[in-house]
């Protein structure tokens, strides 16, 4: 395929239509609002293409590791095999009311994801022990407003002291919203200077590697 | 063979956690809960809003976020129900359809709603989160033409006369906040409310504060606070006091961590001293 159907007509398409959809927000025209709906439309239908495209690249992945009999390999063929009863018995008879499927859902699935995100709360706390510590004065004044701000979000804070929801909503209402909305709007920024250069070409990190930045 | 100093086994702490966690879970203590500024005003807007008004509650609620994320919908979602609400859901997260049909609604009182007439749950649309809620707050109709349960949308009468977000009284948006204000609020001006993980709770004060978040449910502390509003005995009070007594482990690790510190730098600045 030559650089220009690979890289240059992307970029043509890119452009065109991020440039469309910034020129409906701020025009109210019924023709403009409609193909504007129906680029949308074709955003959820790309992204659920996406969907089938993982499974198979997961499968073809797996498969070759399996294959090659590379290390833990016993783990990507089980990763196969329950990846295609989920979707074989969420696809028989209603969608995703097969017994099979609800078992494994509601007794493993979302046990094991579950798992998971707690196990952050081990992190964040030996993290906390190791981390924060007062090494500097600018260190000191985050460790002071952060045991603050923490005993603020959870409910005993006002049961141990009255004063210590109003410091640190004082820490949350007034430092953190300030640094907030810098943030915020430095991200606005950034977005919109990313915007633009996509529009103009300059961005190429959406075309896979197959250009770079100019 | 290095010699073993139990003040730098973390296991201790794991070991803490868990008991902070699991005491309070099997013998609640029964903290007070003060409710929050972003809680009641989630809870006045939706109080304020008349019965029967049609509500859309869009979501990436899924079994890893379900801790976090669970409880406040579900806090919301009996209360919509409480006030005989019609309700919209939909899914930005594939999961998120089967979770509500399997472990959120049977979990709560619908007050007799009748399936595709009170509440209706139209599945998931692909291209979280951006994507998926730009395209049902303008197209819906485009890219859903039946239920979660396979029946097409013109036969449910809640959806009649529904075809953008432009239809609804409000919108509570389950996950994080940035999307649905971009997506929901700014094109559409219609009141938003949205649970957001514990963590994020900070991070969108300014959007509150601004206006364009009509309340904001913080985790599984918001969700407690908005469970003792409502009257409801959920995971969200029920896990208050773990809350708690966890953050309070936190800020006495923070503490026990800064004094270990204090001390071995002393120490050491000691024992060069005598050097």
């Amino acid at each position: 395929m030559s650089t220009f159907f690979r890289s240059q007509v992307p970029l043509i398409i890119a452009s065109l239509l991020a440039a469309f959809m910034i020129v409906e927000f701020f025009l109210d025209w019924a023709v403009l609002r409609t193909i504007s709906s129906d680029i949308q439309s074709w955003g959820v239908v790309i992204s659920a293409f996406a969907l089938g495209l993982g499974v198979v690249t997961l499968t073809r992945n797996n498969v070759g590791i399996i294959r090659r009999r590379e290390k833990n390999w016993p783990y990507y063929l089980w990763c196969l095999i329950i990846m295609f009863t989920m979707i074989g018995s969420g696809l028989i008879g209603p969608l995703g009311k097969h017994p099979v499927f609800l078992w494994l859902y509601n007794n493993a699935f979302i046990h094991l994801s579950s798992t998971m995100y707690s196990i952050l709360a081990f992190f964040i706390t030996t993290a906390a022990v190791r981390a924060f510590r007062a090494r500097n004065i600018d260190a000191a004044l985050v460790l002071v407003s952060g045991v603050f701000v923490i005993m603020t979000l959870a409910p005993i804070g006002a049961t141990i002291w009255s004063g210590i929801p109003l410091i640190g909503q004082w820490f949350l209402d007034v430092p953190n919203m300030a640094g907030m909305r810098g943030i915020i709007i430095g991200i606005g920024l950034g977005v919109l200077t990313l915007g633009i250069r996509t529009i103009l070409g300059y961005e190429r990190a959406h075309l896979a590697g197959s250009g770079g930045e100019k | 063979m290095a010699k073993y100093n139990p003040l730098k086994d973390y296991r201790w702490i794991y070991m803490l956690l868990i008991i902070a966690v699991s005491w309070p879970l099997l013998f609640p203590i029964g903290l007070p809960v003060p409710v929050s500024k972003s809680t009641r005003m989630a809870f006045d807007t939706i109080e304020k809003l008349p019965s029967g008004s049609l509500v859309a509650v869009s979501s990436v609620l899924s079994g890893g976020n379900w801790p976090d994320l669970g409880p406040p919908e579900m806090a919301l979602v009996q209360h919509l129900f409480k006030k005989k609400m019609k309700i919209v859901f939909i899914g930005c997260v594939d999961e998120t359809p089967t979770i509500r049909e399997s472990t959120l609604l049977p979990r709560i009182n619908k007050y007799d709603a009748q399936i595709g007439v009170d509440y209706v749950n139209l599945g998931f649309i692909a291209g979280a989160p951006d994507v998926a809620e730009a395209a049902f707050a303008t197209s819906l109709r485009k890219v859903l033409t039946v239920d979660f349960r396979g029946k097409p949308l013109d036969e449910l009468p809640i959806m009649k006369g529904v075809n953008t977000l432009a239809d609804f009284k409000l919108v509570i948006h389950i996950g994080m906040a940035e999307d649905p204000v971009r997506q929901y609020y700014t094109p559409f001006k219609i009141p938003l409310i949205v649970g957001v993980y514990g963590m994020m709770g900070p991070h969108y004060i300014p959007y509150l504060e601004a206006g364009q978040l009509s309340g904001m449910i913080v985790g599984l502390r918001g969700a407690a606070e908005y469970e003792y509003l409502v009257g409801f005995v959920g995971e969200g009070l029920m896990g208050s006091d773990a809350l708690s007594i966890t953050h309070l482990l936190v800020a006495i690790c923070i503490i026990a961590g800064n004094l270990a510190f204090l001390y071995t730098t002393r120490g050491g600045a000691k024992k060069e001293g005598t050097k």
